[in-house]
């Protein structure tokens, strides 16, 4: 799979760790990234690592979370999904395993 | 410290959304905006030219995009112009249709006006050249 370089993928155990952008030009590379993890069994997103989130990421978190009801958040998030969600009123709204809290 | 100015016109693809958002953001940390605005600027940038590459260009094939950013040491002016049809809602809107409301939640003044031909949207911030 080909990722922009602004997105980084990676898998470990039940765990997809993401980390760089999501916006409009790598959420096609990330929503096909959640997918594939999720049929091999990862079902849990770590959210600590991304540096800029959007709208358009937001859009995609959300999409992936309605088509795969088993997909779950680490509560540890980055400053920029931490304010985001805030910001938009989410932060209750998406499958976190515990409240989410801004790591830096 | 006078008036400092970018100016820098694209096409308008999901990919110019990183760039212009990294290109504005670099001219306002050399203009001394702080770290709290620069997260601001570059979420409403980020979000001013999605809604271009989005509304002003439905077809995906992209336009004219056209930004300009000025600093005179107190605050920071970003103005994202386009050439396209302006800000159609979509039914199948690859947005949550958040954008123009993000920008309104942390950008001071956004003000979105409709020209001619294309749509102009004007975010202006505070805390620019506090260390210029």
């Amino acid at each position: 799979m080909s990722e922009p370089r602004d997105l980084r993928l990676a898998r470990e155990n039940g765990t997809l760790h993401v980390a760089g952008d999501l916006d409009l030009a790598t959420t096609p590379a990330f929503a096909e990234g959640v997918r594939s993890a999720a049929a091999d069994g990862a079902h849990r997103l770590d959210l600590s690592r991304v540096v800029f989130i959007d709208s358009s990421g937001l859009r995609a978190l959300v999409e992936l979370v309605r088509e795969a009801p088993e997909l779950t958040l680490a509560p540890a998030v980055s400053r920029a999904v931490h304010r985001l969600l805030d910001m938009t009123g989410m932060l209750d709204a998406l499958p976190f395993e515990a409240p989410p809290i801004q790591e830096d | 410290m006078g008036v400092v100015r970018l100016d820098s016109s694209h096409h308008a693809t999901a990919a110019a959304v990183p760039a212009i958002r990294r290109e504005v953001v670099a001219f306002a940390e050399a203009c001394g905006v702080t770290t709290d605005v620069l997260d601001s600027v570059a979420l409403s940038v980020s979000e001013a030219v999605t809604n271009v590459v989005l509304h002003a260009y439905p077809d995906g094939g992209g336009g004219p995009l056209h930004v300009i950013a000025t600093s005179d040491g107190d605050g920071l002016t970003v103005v994202i112009t386009d050439e396209g049809i302006g800000m159609t809602p979509r039914v199948d809107s690859p947005g949550l249709g958040l954008g123009l409301a993000i920008i309104a939640s942390v950008c001071p003044r956004v003000d979105v006006e409709r020209q001619g031909r294309g749509t102009s949207v004007r975010m202006a911030f505070e805390g620019a050249g506090a260390t210029a």
